[in-house]
């Protein structure tokens, strides 16, 4: 059987987001697919499937009956010593929740993309990034991919960061369903050597692993103060991965030729009096328009969180520092807070700073409403107005006010 | 302290009292002819209705040795308890001893017989045509459960526990290339450790409720692709098998995952102070079943998990419990020779605790369950069934519930009702063995 | 370490059934306690038992070892031959040896076995008056056994039979007469008819019976003996053999604190008054089936208690069910057996068969068996005593009790095992 060999060497292709994920998980060689059918990931399995029936990949793959079997599948051949991917949306990463926990508290380097949906009640199948906003605090690395390249990279960067002997947590690499699952691009598709490469560093005999030879035990009951000795190495795991996930990206570069760019993409903020903050396709729409407002004389710039989970509290804090308002586009909603959730986690990242700004929340984009350009060009020209100290609600929502 | 070092209990001859053919002297015969003097008695009394034999047990404390004068009667290594014809003087004591009927003082020859199983090969056995008298490979289940224990003594569960003896006797059985599985419930005290101290030297995974079967099928398929054939073997309870964890379970069976899955049934949440689950047994009181004036115990009857099981088209399921080694170790065989498909052991494990029975009471409970049809042992091998232990004439239900508190508050009527319960489900799996004895 | 898993030093004085039952026990329960085992005699151990059929040639000495010198071996059991216990002392827990050295102990078993009674008579001639309860005993006979030699028997209970028997047997020309002061033989063991029946065995078999007389006096007569008899009459003889009876052989225990009635006083659990201290087999006097204290010099009972003893000196503690009567008699090829009583008490039915030689007899007391005896009738006597003991209801059954006895008493006795199991 031959394995993802890839002719010619290196190609673009257009490709959707699931396609574009479907092609770095046969490049990085898992030994075990476990897939559950849920839109809008659905195609990206489908796809893998395909590649298996081709005898492009070699891999088990695992039909299961739920989601939470799916993650359970993955983590069982991870803890054996193998390489593992699954992928979800919505309900079904709800579903898996108890073996999402068991998988970041095992600290088992698996991977699973989420194409980003809202979650219910009331039903929708459409896109929002509710679902890896209420897993965030689940002890996962989560990457958030803004293009179907950026899927690409961000899967073989999961799979570095996850294996990593010194980080060894469990990696998701999300992306909006819909607006990038089902929408094609031109993607650049790595050579499977360039791929092979860069993974060397990671994979089997780097951590320990089920075997009858050198036996362990896992998920072993805890007490006390090993349970916080857990959660500490925990805690310290994911700053590790945020350090790697900074410094990896020079790796990345000369492996494959281009950046995959590192926890937060800084867009036109050098000289930006506000600064917006997004994570997701939706600021692809936002850079559109800050180039917009820019021909007007509006000095605006962009942090793209890419690593929401462990989240980039310093660099966001350096990328604020000095500006005199910040705007926060989400597309999920935060009960209680009643902001969005990236809001939240910018709202504590302020406390750092030295001087107080006037920060505004815009919520739009839910359960695949649209986010037009007009609409982010308002958002960025509040935040302006904001800046200059004229008052307003803290948060906003796109479309219904 | 050392265990007493004695002669090894190995095979053994088994009649099944009382179930002889009218007019048959086939045993006591086959004896005469094949030992001068007949040492098996036949039974055959038809003036009372009663059809049966006896013959020596051979006693691993031997009433008959401990009289004799002449050190004619030896408990060899062996088992056997033997008798030296050149050594008998025929004083009669070992007779007077004896009140099991198992040494027969000779008039003739004015010297004791007794059997000495034909050296293994019983002619009493061969030419037994019902199969009442058979012979019973004890020894061989010394060898199956041959390995070392491999969990530590004294680990949290309750003495007496079922579950425990069957889960270190499975592990016996089974040897050391196997990783074990568990979810939370008693008998993870056994398959974990506590903080950073492990119970086994096995590779050990102890999972979720919801996901024992799906790890397992990740565990398997990786062990596989590493050209491995490790056994992957659960051992859970019925909270997590017949209950949350059911999916995951009916999933990996229907997948056909190459694995070991056994449920050790206390019929309820026990770990967590005796809730009832769904296969807790119509009638018992439990925490969340109680007994109170408008409402006594379970409303409802068991699932029947084994059988839903079965029904998955699995390669191997079959029910068993300690109390029956042989039969047990026999299905462990028989489930750990299925190396491409699903097996499913289902456990009867009782919970003196949580059924409210004496701390020694459990392998009793689990033996009556088995004679007063309430836990029928039975197999579906590659989806053909058998009863592997049957029960032609069960014991009256009462036997079975009386060693409970858990069913003291049933009436006559009540226990009458659980009885016709388990006939009807006994006689289901015959209709299963009758409909699917070959296919 | 706790006390109780300390290893222990078991003393077991007597080598003889119940001595090597509680080695067994001790051994099964805890088997990394020591055990001493003495014999006063310096033959490996041996039952009395076998003095008839020694005597008689259908065994020979090399086949008597009660057990295999291996087994002493094998497990914590020191075995001392030619080590006689002379005396105890409970409180520093210490008997003494013959040699004059002490040997310590945490659990002392008594189990000495009986010795022969010394029958009142006059003896002025000091003539040398035979034992027949040990092998020593055998050996004093058997060199003063010449051809056609005449032997007197004092006593026609169990071992002065078996002793004429054995005589018979042994052939040679040897003359053989049993005095004794009862009108029958074997008194305690029979009703009249059937020690009328044994009596007249013996007789067509040449032993001279004199029921009903005692032997009153013992003198030289030329150059052998002369008994004189309660009637008169003189008894001539080359040997005389008493066997009037056996009773515990305690006397080195004289001094010792011991409560001593017709043996060694014990309970169920065959402790004797002293802490630590425990009798089996012929010397103790324990409880019967029904209670009542005895001593009862057979084999089972000895085997019976001797394990009991063992278990409790093991630390477990364990009651004897009581010592039930029982015997099989073998004289000259014909077999009686007797369980239970023997006697029939005026509340009690009786109930009997006969065929040509075969009978058997049983006694109910209410629906209970509480006696059964047969002659020349395959018989289980284990299970028949199974059902005296446990008080089986066989009343119902008696027909068939008395037409298939090993059948009849087995199918009872087992489904009435099965109940209390
Ligand atoms: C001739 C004869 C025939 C018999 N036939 C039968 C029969 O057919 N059926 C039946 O059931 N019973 C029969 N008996 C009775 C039976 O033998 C005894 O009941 C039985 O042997 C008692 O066992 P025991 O262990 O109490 O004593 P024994 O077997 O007599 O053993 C006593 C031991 O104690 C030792 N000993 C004694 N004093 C000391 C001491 N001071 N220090 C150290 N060691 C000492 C002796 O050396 C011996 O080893 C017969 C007895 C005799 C004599």
């Amino acid at each position: 059987m031959t394995t993802g060999a890839l002719r010619p060497a290196a190609d673009v292709r257009v490709m959707d987001g699931n396609k574009a994920a479907a092609w770095a998980v046969l490049l990085c060689r898992p030994d075990l697919l476990a897939s559950y059918p849920i839109s809008p990931q659905t195609p990206l399995l489908e796809q893998l499937y395909k590649f298996r029936a081709e005898g492009r990949l070699d891999a088990e793959t695992v039909e299961v009956e739920g989601e939470n079997s799916a993650l359970s599948a993955a983590v069982g051949a991870v803890t054996a010593g193998g390489r593992a991917f699954t992928a979800t949306s919505s309900m079904g990463l709800m579903f898996m929740y108890d073996a999402y926990l068991y998988a970041s508290g095992q600290r088992v380097p698996v991977v699973m993309s989420v194409a980003t949906r809202e979650q219910c009640a009331p039903h929708t199948v459409s896109s929002g990034q509710q679902d890896i906003m209420m897993v965030k605090e689940g002890g996962w690395v989560q990457l958030v991919a803004e293009s179907c390249q950026e899927i690409l990279d961000s899967i073989l960067v999961a799979y570095r960061l996850a294996e990593d002997p010194n980080v060894q947590l469990p990696v998701n690499v999300c992306y909006d369903g819909y607006y990038l699952s089902h929408l094609s691009e031109p993607v650049g598709v790595p050579t499977q050597e360039a791929v092979d490469r860069f993974l060397a560093a990671v994979g089997v005999g780097k951590r320990p692993v089920l075997s009858t030879e050198a036996p362990l035990s896992f998920g072993a009951f805890v007490l006390g103060e090993l349970y916080a000795e857990y959660r500490y190495k925990h805690c310290q795991a994911m700053q590790r991965a945020l350090d790697l996930a900074e410094s990896l990206d020079g790796e990345f570069q000369a492996a494959f030729g281009r950046a995959w760019g590192g926890s937060i993409e800084a867009y036109r903020t050098e000289d930006a009096e506000v600064l917006l903050v997004g994570t997701g396709s939706a600021c692809g729409t936002l850079k559109v328009a800050i180039d917009h407002l820019r021909q007007e004389g509006v000095r605006a710039g962009l942090a793209r969180i890419r690593m929401f989970r462990p989240f980039p509290r310093r660099r966001l804090a350096e990328l604020m520092r000095g500006r005199r308002a910040v705007g926060v586009l989400d597309r999920s909603v935060c009960f209680g807070w009643n902001s969005g959730h990236l809001y939240v986690d910018v709202r504590a990242t302020a406390a750092d700073l030295e001087a107080r700004m006037p920060l505004v929340n815009f919520i739009g984009g839910l359960a695949g409403a649209d986010i037009r350009r007009e609409m982010l060009e308002d958002a960025v020209r509040t935040t302006v107005a904001r800046g200059r100290g004229e008052p307003g609600p803290e948060v906003v929502w796109l479309g219904l006010e | 302290m050392a265990t007493a070092a004695l002669p090894v209990l190995r095979d053994t001859l088994a009649i099944d009292f009382g179930a002889c053919p009218p007019g048959c002297r086939a045993c006591a015969e086959a004896c005469a002819r094949a030992r001068t003097v007949g040492r098996i008695t036949a039974l055959d009394l038809p003036e009372v209705a009663f059809h049966g034999a006896v013959t020596c047990g051979q006693c691993g404390e031997p009433a008959c040795r401990d009289a004799c004068p002449t050190g004619a009667i030896v408990k060899e290594d062996a088992g056997v308890v033997r008798l030296s014809e050149t050594r008998c003087v025929g004083c009669g004591a070992c007779a007077i001893a004896c009140v099991w009927g198992g040494i027969t003082y000779d008039l003739g020859r004015g010297r004791a017989a007794k059997c000495d199983t034909c050296d293994g090969r019983p002619a009493c056995v061969e030419a037994c045509p019902t199969g009442t008298l058979s012979w019973v490979e004890t020894s061989s289940l010394a060898r199956r459960f041959r390995h070392p224990d491999p969990f530590t003594p004294g680990v949290g569960l309750c003495p007496g526990c079922a579950a425990e003896l069957a889960f270190r006797l499975t592990f016996r059985l089974i040897g050391e290339d196997v990783v074990v599985f568990g979810a939370p419930g008693c008998a993870v005290m056994l398959v974990t450790g506590l903080n950073a101290s492990a119970t086994t030297r096995l590779p050990a995974v102890t999972g979720l409720m919801t996901n024992v079967p799906s790890l397992m099928t990740g565990v398997v398929r990786q062990l596989r692709r590493q050209g491995r054939r490790t056994r992957c073997v659960a051992f859970v309870g019925d909270g997590t098998t017949a209950d949350v964890g059911f999916q995951a379970l009916s999933g990996a069976a229907e997948r056909g995952e190459p694995v070991l899955y056994i449920c050790y049934d206390n019929e309820g949440y026990m770990n967590t102070g005796v809730q009832r689950s769904s296969t807790t047994q119509q009638g018992a009181r439990t925490m969340t079943t109680p007994v109170g004036s408008e409402r006594s115990g379970k409303a409802q009857a068991a699932k029947d998990v084994p059988l839903l099981m079965a029904f998955h088209g699995v390669a191997y399921v079959a029910t068993a419990n300690v109390a029956f080694l042989e039969d047990f170790a026999a299905k462990l065989e028989r489930a750990l020779a299925v190396e491409d498909g699903f097996a499913y052991l289902h456990l009867y494990s009782p919970c003196h605790v949580g059924w409210g029975a004496p701390m020694d009471s459990a392998l009793e409970i689990a033996r009556r369950a088995v004679e007063t049809r309430v836990y029928p042992l039975w197999e579906a091998d590659h989806g053909r069934f058998r009863i592997t232990h049957p029960v032609a004439r069960p014991r009256p239900i009462d036997d079975f519930v009386e060693l409970m508190g858990r069913f003291r508050h049933l009436g006559p009527a009540e226990r009458a009702a659980l009885g016709r319960a388990a006939d009807e489900r006994y006689r289901r799996i015959e209709a299963l063995c009758a409909a699917f004895a070959d296919v | 370490m706790s006390a109780v898993a300390r290893a222990r030093h078991h003393v077991i004085v007597g080598a003889g059934t119940a001595g090597l039952s509680a080695v067994e026990a001790i051994r099964r329960a805890c088997p990394d306690d020591a055990v001493t085992l003495l014999s006063a005699e310096p033959d490996p151990p041996y039952s009395p038992t076998v003095l008839p059929h020694l005597l008689a040639g259908r065994i020979d000495e090399t086949r008597i070892a009660l057990r295999p010198e291996a087994f002493f071996a094998r497990g914590r059991c020191r075995l001392r031959l030619g080590a006689a216990v002379t005396a105890l002392d409970a409180e520093r827990r210490q008997v003494r040896l013959g040699d004059g050295a002490a040997l310590g102990y945490d659990t002392l078993l008594l189990a000495s076995g009986s010795e022969s009674l010394r029958p009142a008579l006059e003896n002025p001639d000091g003539v040398e008056l035979l034992a027949f309860t040990r092998l020593g005993d055998l050996r004093a006979l058997r060199a003063r056994l010449h051809d056609g030699a005449r032997v007197a028997v004092l006593g026609a209970g169990l071992i002065g039979m078996e002793l004429a028997e054995a005589l018979v047997h042994r052939g040679r020309g040897i003359h053989v007469a049993v005095i004794e002061q009862e009108r029958q033989v074997l008194p305690r063991s029979f009703d009249a008819e059937l020690a009328g029946e044994i009596a007249a065995l013996f007789e067509s078999r040449g032993v001279a019976l004199r029921l009903g007389r005692r032997a009153t006096a013992l003198e030289r007569a030329g150059r052998g003996v002369a008994l004189t008899l309660s009637d008169g009459r003189r008894e001539p003889a080359d040997v005389v053999v008493a066997c009037v009876g056996v009773g515990p052989r305690a006397g080195f225990l004289a001094g010792s604190g011991l409560a001593v009635g017709r043996g060694v006083l014990v309970d169920r659990r065959m402790v004797t008054n002293l802490p630590d201290v425990y009798a089996a087999g012929d010397v103790a006097e324990g409880p019967s089936a029904d209670g009542t204290p005895g001593v009862h010099p057979v084999l089972p009972t000895a085997a019976g208690q001797g394990r009991v003893a063992g278990l409790n000196m093991a630390g477990r503690p364990v009651e004897h069910e009581g010592w039930l009567p029982a015997n099989a008699f073998n004289f000259f090829g014909r077999v009686a057996v007797t369980v239970g009583a023997t006697e029939i008490r005026p509340e009690w039915a009786s109930l009997a068969r006969t065929r040509g030689r075969a009978r058997g007899r049983l006694l109910f007391a209410g629906a209970r068996l509480v006696g059964a005896s047969f002659v020349e009738v395959p018989v289980d006597p284990g299970a028949l005593g199974w059902l005296i003991r446990q008080g089986v209801p066989a009343r119902e059954h008696a027909e068939l009790l008395l037409a298939r006895p090993v059948e009849g008493a087995r199918w009872l006795a087992a489904l009435s095992q099965r109940e209390v199991a």
